[in-house]
């Protein structure tokens, strides 16, 4: 053979090598879609991670993301992402709830009581969460709190029979919540969620239930201007990826990446888990009336909640993790009983 | 020896700038061609004002020129910046929202200032919104500058809901400042209620429909040489639409008004065709 041929084969050998190693691990642009407005903290911290995931990487792993939801609703990025059009998204358990039901836990409403509780459920029921998910071919790669949903109402809400009678909001197409609400007596009234101002003017609605930061922003509070201070229920997200383009990642950068987005995650958290806090506090200064309800209203509310139950397990929460939650309720229960 | 050059190299320097100076007559002609210079003019202004208003706090004309150069500043160079930082270092795109935030707030105060002189209860009246004030054509310009700066307190604070709560601020000072003088400054103030119907969090059929209506008038009284409105429209309506065309032809069209056409909008004029090339050179980050 002569040099000619060998200097060629060679040339084609190191080629394909490097051809075959860049296509393994090579460069990976993940696209990420949510509906984070730009601007917002929500966006940040998701761009501070994007930056830290190219530097810690090398350049290897390059974050995208396309906020405000240009790339559509939580049920198109997911549909988007099965696609490869799109390769990541933080959605809302909206959202995850199409990767996995089981999510649906969190909605459970007036089970957790405040952000150590959440905590605490969370991890008992992680495995489970990110199993049905990745199931679904799906990476979790970090749950992130949007903040606590309360009843802000045109009327003061403060037992359960004064939201009986009142309008509720309900996303337009949710035909489960619907029937669930009209189930526990209440009178839902399903609207898109651009029409909500609109529809609080107008009285076709009189109450929302939504995180005080979202209510701020939204203006919502200006009409419905009464607020229960009751934590009604966690609104949750994550960031998902397609396991696709994960696996498509070196198991080192993958590791990399699992660090940086647990740092992020607990930073977030830090910084922005009081954000519901100062919003109430500004929307106070600018005419919010707050009710924290006494004892016996709490107790009316609870009492409310264990009769509505049953109707929850199996409709809108599936039956295995329904269970699991109250299983976890007593246990939650005691622990804190003996800690105390 | 080292020390003579050094000095007469920047002797030389100054003579070219002022010989550039007086030959252009105008500050306007650096912001084009050498931005940076007009950055280091600008902040000197907006140093220079806050140390005279210090010595006459209730002088309007000083006020007036504060609330202006504060926002201009804030919004033309320390915005700017961040938002093509951000792309780079999130750390240092936030330091800079947070100092284009004191000068919007010190905009928003000497603009208050102004209106309270004549208004006492205008606090209340922006707290409630309640339409109980009266405002006269000549402080059209007061509206719509205090308007800016908090709109531009909102933007650079990232969502921090102390400011977001100000948002209906913003169209209550346009509607008034609309009510009594439409067209004024070629359309500036439909430019910027079109901005705000986009930037709302609450975005409806209805509210796009304002929008346009805001922005097809803002057209009319421009003629069509306002360069902010097509970069709006194609940062704003073209992206949540994924369409690369229409964006691009829109950033394309500001990039060709000339920006001396309405000399009252060579500022914001040039601002918006550097944004309209940044945002051309970084379209595939923006459409997937």
């Amino acid at each position: 053979m002569s040099y000619f041929t060998k200097s060629i084969k060679f040339r084609f050998l190191t080629i394909l090598l490097l051809f075959l190693c860049s296509s393994v691990f090579g460069k990976t642009l993940i696209k990420m879609a949510t509906l984070a407005p730009e601007g917002t903290n929500w966006h940040g911290m998701m761009v501070e991670m994007g930056q830290k995931w190219q530097k810690e990487t090398d350049g290897d792993v390059k974050l995208r993301i396309y906020p405000s939801g240009v790339v559509g609703d939580e049920r198109d990025m997911i549909r988007k992402m099965r696609i490869g059009q799109i390769h990541a998204a933080a959605i809302s358990l909206e959202g995850l709830s199409e990767l996995n039901p089981d999510v649906y836990a969190f909605y459970i409403p007036l089970l957790l009581k405040n952000y150590d509780d959440l905590d605490w459920y969370r991890n008992q029921i992680a495995d489970i969460l990110t199993k049905g998910i990745e199931e679904s071919g799906f990476k979790l790669l970090f749950w992130a709190d949007v903040g606590w949903a309360h009843w802000f109402t045109k009327e003061p809400v403060r037992v359960p029979n004064d939201l009986k009678k009142s309008k509720i909001f309900t996303w337009s197409g949710d035909f489960k919540s619907t029937e669930l609400w009209k189930k526990g007596g209440f009178n839902p009234v399903p609207l898109a969620a651009t029409d909500v101002l609109t529809g609080l003017q107008s009285g076709l609605v009189d109450a929302i239930a939504t995180t005080p930061l979202f209510s701020l922003s939204s203006q919502w509070f200006g009409i419905a201007n009464h607020m229960l201070n009751l934590k009604w229920g966690v609104l949750s997200a994550a960031i998902v990826v397609d396991l696709r383009t994960w696996n498509k990642i070196s198991e080192k950068n993958q590791q990399i990446i699992l660090d940086i987005s647990e740092e992020t995650a607990f930073k977030h958290q830090n910084e922005n888990r009081y954000d519901d806090q100062n919003a109430i506090d500004m929307m106070i200064e600018h005419g919010l009336n707050v009710h924290s309800p006494t004892d016996a209203e709490r107790e009316e509310w609870d009492q409310f909640i264990r009769e509505w139950y049953p109707t929850l397990r199996g409709t809108y929460v599936p039956e295995d993790i329904f269970d699991k939650m109250m299983e976890l309720k007593k246990e939650r229960q005691r622990l804190l009983e003996n800690a105390n | 020896m080292a020390v003579d050059k050094y000095i007469f190299g920047h002797f030389v320097f100054y003579i070219i700038l002022l010989f550039t100076l007086v030959l252009s007559c105008t500050p306007a002609f650096y912001l084009k061609n050498t931005p940076n210079i007009t950055e280091s003019y600008f902040k000197r202004s907006v140093e220079k004002i806050d140390a005279k208003i210090k010595e006459n706090p209730q002088d309007m004309e000083l006020l007036i020129e504060g609330m202006k150069l504060h926002t201009q500043y804030a919004y033309g160079f320390l915005l700017e910046k961040a938002d093509r930082k951000i792309y780079e270092s999130y750390s240092t795109a936030l330091r800079l929202y947070k100092e284009a935030s004191t000068h919007f707030i010190s905009g928003e105060n000497y603009g208050l200032k102004i209106l309270n002189h004549n208004h006492p209860n205008l606090n209340e009246s922006l707290k409630t919104y309640a339409l109980d004030q009266k405002f006269s054509n000549s402080e059209v310009p007061v509206l719509f500058w205090t308007a800016a700066a908090i709109g531009g307190k909102i933007s650079a604070g990232r969502g921090n809901p102390q400011v977001l709560i100000q948002l209906p601020q913003i169209k209550w000072l346009l509607d008034h400042a609309i009510t009594l003088d439409s067209n004024w400054n070629f359309g500036t103030l439909h430019a910027a209620m079109f901005s705000y119907y986009l930037s709302i969090p609450e975005q409806s059929t209805e509210t796009n429909k304002v929008a346009v209506i805001h922005f097809n008038e803002a057209l009319k009284a421009s003629n069509g040489l306002d360069c902010s409105l097509y970069v709006s429209y194609a940062e704003n309506i073209s992206v949540k639409d994924q369409n690369k065309k229409e964006f691009l032809f829109n950033l394309e069209k500001a990039i060709l008004i000339d920006p001396s056409k309405i000399p009252e909008l060579y500022f914001s004029n040039i601002i918006a065709q550097s944004r309209a090339k940044w945002l051309m050179e970084n379209v595939d980050e923006l459409f997937y």
